[in-house]
């Protein structure tokens, strides 16, 4: 049908293209063309020009793994979670015993919301792949980025406070048998965590099963590691996110970039957990080495801005922020922060308008100091009277939330 | 599926590159600005007798009230001129009692010789409940400096009796209980003011949460040792209080009648001033981690205008975990601006002042921002420690636990840009605690303002001034006949060098957190031998003094008739 012999590996997954391929005719060779154009642009991390000329090779060509699977990711990647998915599904459909669509189904599942969708496509791509490191990696950062959310989540009222409590002793003593059977009943823990109030048991089984499955993880990559790299990874993503040990996750993640030099997704990591440990000038070193490889690296590129908008250095912040904004156009955050660096650098017109909408778009303001922002520029604007509801508007959310009593809802010393 | 084969859906690869322009880089000249400052401001540490200790009560429960409590006040209870020194003190928890006296509040005399002396039994001060701050005053115009002291769910106004002793008057004043909060208050600060000019001092109070033992949520991890102090937002926020002096003992809560009902907030430190330049002086109120108050004293009346001024949120719309506050004129317009601590990794804030009540954020363009971003910091003042003209800032310095014990820290005022000299200062200064309540006052009366400093569970700290310069300075002691007597409010306005330099102080105890400093007005004068002094009394009168010399401290009483 087509090759892209850029390597070995893409000529080998190419060799079955003939099982899934739907063009014909002239449409192939331009298919083709598309096809190569896009998976370029891809490579070179360059998504917003890929993504139209991917849509139009999958135009041409419904069904084609290839192209719903970097149209995908690509939209995965500028933030368009919800446009991803039918493109990853189509994929997963084309090649159902391929792991990598369901790994990035899980990805854009879980930016989704969608909790117990995205634990399937992890646990399917990990089943597919038969224990593949990246599989893996994958699977256990999700299940730890929701065994935090569950635990924070459930600090909130005294019975989750009672629930926490169970949960840090279960996760802290060993690891206990039946992990798998815990792994089959995830959808389901998770839809009974999607009602209003706390289902405790629920809170509980799923979060000691997430902190089993990737202490499990971690076992399984130690054991069968081909790229020791790889559990390095996972050990800082460990202390990291369930530890908030940064030096430790820093440690870790340095013996991974000794294996892979320059590797964009360490770098990355490496300066969130610089950041995080309170090393902001490590941080911006080490994502501005992963944004030099790869300049749409998110994570990188919000560290970087974090940092900037930190020391308020507004001007360097404002580039950075732009990219983000472009890179992520679903996500109001940058665009708030984008607003709040314009704010400050006399670029009133321009940071109303990303202020205004956000907050009128129901963007949290709890304490009511996006609103006071927003009345500063207002008024520098000439529009008083907007300027004095954004006022009254700041101090009825401020105050809102200072009353709210949550200490008599918490569980006691 | 092997790493290579993924490999191909990976995006760019590369070599490291080198990183832009280092941080240090961009920041030398501020250090080379510090190099050069440093030498100047020498602070000594030690006074014999002053053996105070912050008993907090901490053992791993992590009660929200372990943090925040170490305020200090200078009074001269026994009007001899020397500044002596009041500490407030913790309590046993859970029960909120001075169950010993090591958590006894305590009162130290000056002994005019570097010395002080414990003379709490005698004066019968060593108080109740679990303690938080002071306000030092003559509420009753009586010429005897009285106390004021917040705590944890129960205030104490105590009256100075004039012969060493004083007499709790909390409850004939009525200032026990509730109020109009209706359940225990938890008063961090509090501040005299005469906000509505009658020649006797009201009392504002600086309310921080709904608090108590038996609901304080546990935060952190659930295991022993690895508990946290919760996040303010854990907790409601309280309303402050202001009570009017009725000026035959009493006060009464005025807090809705002066429409002050919605005045919510975290409250920390207190500070006041006359920030509009229009002698009727204002609050600032610091809050942690929700927006801070600004009480305009305008025509009107009493209205909080902190998000129209500028200083409800800091300089890029954000809320810190506000502490300790200052009015002074940190860049030399003649205008008092403001400074505000907050805790490590937030950065302190700076609000300059651009007149018609308006601030801007001067963080950035003061160089604190940096400069405080791995501190921090709690009490502070704003004051001429080298005597040269510029006030200076003295923050105290310690994180929430012991493992984040932290210096003080002094940072001088160059012109309207701070540099952080701290490590200059002396030999002591560098040493680490969880300091808290700091209070200004020239204890020795040699010109130089000395400050003095509580440390959670540490021996508190008297920094002697031992500054070297040449310069020369010059203090007012204010007495109001027909305003307050201390003459809280009034504006004290020095001119040097033909009228060239002009600076100003209002009048006020309360300063930085929870704290109040010695009721005196200093001016370094640099080396200006001469100033000329006006003074706008509460009352409205203007006084002019004209030209005195230097290096004095002067008496001035205002003018009857």
């Amino acid at each position: 049908m087509f090759g892209i012999a850029l390597t070995g590996a893409w000529a080998g997954a190419a060799g079955q293209e003939g099982t899934d391929g739907q063009t014909g005719g002239h449409g192939e060779s331009r298919f083709d063309e598309l096809l190569h154009e896009g998976f370029a642009l891809h490579q070179q991390a360059r998504f917003t020009e890929a993504i139209p000329i991917l849509e139009q090779a999958r135009r041409l060509a419904p069904g084609d793994y290839f192209a719903n699977l970097l149209l995908g990711i690509d939209l995965l990647r500028m933030g368009r979670a919800e446009a991803a998915l039918p493109r990853l599904e189509a994929a997963a459909t084309a090649r159902p015993g391929e792991e990598i669509p369901e790994e990035y189904l899980g990805e854009a599942q879980a930016g989704l919301g969608h909790n117990g969708a995205a634990a399937t496509a992890y646990q399917r791509a990990v089943s597919l792949s038969k224990g593949d490191e990246d599989a893996l990696l994958a699977w256990a950062g999700f299940a730890l980025e929701r065994f935090r959310q569950i635990e924070e989540r459930l600090r909130d009222t005294p019975e989750g406070v009672a629930v926490a409590r169970r949960i840090e002793a279960a996760a802290a003593g060993p690891e206990k048998a039946g992990a798998q059977g815990c792994a089959a009943g995830i959808a389901g823990l998770e839809r009974r965590l999607t009602g209003a109030g706390l289902d405790g048991d629920a809170a509980y089984r799923l979060a000691t099963c997430y902190a089993r499955l990737a202490g499990q993880a971690a076992t399984q990559m130690a054991a069968n590691a081909k790229d020791t790299a790889a559990v390095e990874r996972l050990h800082g993503e460990i202390l990291m996110r369930l530890s908030e040990d940064y030096p430790g996750a820093i440690g870790e993640f340095q013996k991974a970039l000794a294996l892979h030099p320059g590797d964009p997704a360490l770098l990355e990591r490496l300066a969130e957990a610089q950041y995080s440990g309170g090393d902001p000038e490590g941080a911006r070193r080490s994502a501005e080495a992963a944004l030099a490889i790869d300049p749409h690296r998110r994570s990188a590129l919000r560290t970087e801005a974090a940092i900037a908008m930190e020391t308020r250095d507004y001007e360097g912040a404002i580039p950075t922020l732009r990219k983000l904004v472009t890179e992520e156009p679903g996500n109001r955050k940058p665009q708030v922060e984008l607003g709040r660096a314009l704010a400050q650098t006399g670029h009133d017109a321009d940071a109303a308008a990303l202020l205004e909408p956000a907050l009128a778009g129901g963007y949290v303001d709890e304490k009511g100091a996006l609103h006071a922002l927003l009345a500063r520029v207002l008024l520098r604007l000439n529009r008083p009277e907007e300027a004095a509801k954004a006022e009254a508007e700041a101090r009825r959310l401020s105050d809102a939330f200072q009353e709210k009593n949550r200490s008599a809802n918490e569980a006691p010393k | 599926m092997n790493q290579s084969r993924r490999g191909f859906l990976r995006t760019g690869a590369g070599v490291l590159v080198a990183g832009a322009l280092p941080g240090w880089l961009r920041a030398a000249p501020e250090l080379l600005r510090a190099a050069e400052a440093e030498g100047r401001i020498r602070m000594e540490l030690g006074a014999p007798g002053l053996d105070f200790v912050l008993r907090n009560d901490a053992a791993g429960r992590m009660y929200q009230v372990e943090t925040v409590l170490g305020g200090l006040g200078v009074i001269d209870f026994d009007g001899d001129g020397w500044p002596d020194l009041f500490c407030t003190n913790g309590a046993s928890l859970p029960s909120l009692e001075k169950t010993g006296p090591g958590f006894w509040n305590r009162l130290y005399r000056n002994n005019r010789d570097g010395s002080f002396s414990d003379v709490t039994e005698k004066a019968g001060l060593q108080g109740q409940g679990y303690s938080m701050g002071v306000a030092v005053a003559d509420y009753d115009n009586d010429g005897r400096e009285d106390l004021f002291v917040a705590g944890v769910h129960g205030n104490h106004l105590y009256r100075n009796n004039g012969d060493g002793t004083f007499t709790d008057v909390t409850e004939k004043a009525g200032l026990a209980g509730p109020g109009q909060l209706g359940r225990p208050a938890w008063t961090v600060a509090a501040c005299w003011l005469d906000y509505d000019n009658d020649g006797r001092l009201d009392l504002f109070l600086s309310n921080y949460c709904d608090w108590s033992a038996g609901t304080d949520p546990v935060c952190g991890g659930m295991a022993d040792g690895s508990r946290a102090y919760c996040h303010p937002d854990k907790y409601r926020a309280e309303q402050m209080q202001l009570f009017h002096n009725n000026g035959d003992g009493t006060f009464t809560e005025v807090t809705r009648k002066q429409g002050l009902p919605d005045l919510i907030g975290k409250g920390m430190g207190i500070a006041l001033s006359d920030f509009a330049g229009d002698g009727r002086p204002g609050l600032f109120v610091a809050n942690d981690n929700a927006r801070n108050l600004l009480v305009r004293n305008g025509s009107k009346g009493l209205e909080e205008a902190g998000v129209e001024a500028g200083v409800a949120y800091n300089g890029d719309g954000r809320n810190i975990s506000g502490m300790g506050a200052d009015f002074g004129d940190i860049d030399g317009d003649g205008l008092p601006d403001l400074v505000m601590t907050g805790l490590k990794n937030e950065t302190w804030e700076v609000f300059l002042n651009r007149g018609k009540g308006q601030f801007d954020d001067g963080s950035v363009s003061t160089g604190l921002l940096n400069l405080s971003r791995q501190a921090s910091g709690w009490s502070c003042g704003l004051v001429d420690l080298d005597n040269d003209g510029w006030l200076d800032l003295f923050v105290a310095g310690g994180g929430l636990e012991a493992k984040d014990a932290q210096p003080n820290r002094i940072f001088r005022n160059l012109g309207g840009r701070f540099a952080d000299v701290s490590s200059g200062v002396g030999a002591d200064f560098g040493r680490a605690g969880l300091h808290r309540g700091a209070v200004f006052a020239d204890f020795d009366r040699d010109g130089r303002l000395d400050a003095a400093v509580t440390a959670i569970n540490g021996r508190m700290e008297l920094w002697w001034n031992r500054t070297e310069t040449g310069n020369h300075w010059l203090q007012l002691r204010l007495t109001g006949m027909k305003s307050n007597r201390p003459a809280i409010g009034a504006v004290v306005t020095c001119r040097t060098g033909t009228g060239a330099r002009v600076q100003s102080r209002t009048i006020n105890s309360s300063v930085g957190y929870a704290s109040s400093s010695e009721l005196m007005a200093h001016f370094g004068l640099g080396a200006e031998k001469a100033a000329t002094i006006e003074i706008r009394w509460p009352s409205g009168r203007v006084q002019r003094v004209g030209e005195v010399a230097a290096n004095q401290r002067l008496a001035i009483s205002e003018p009857v008739g």
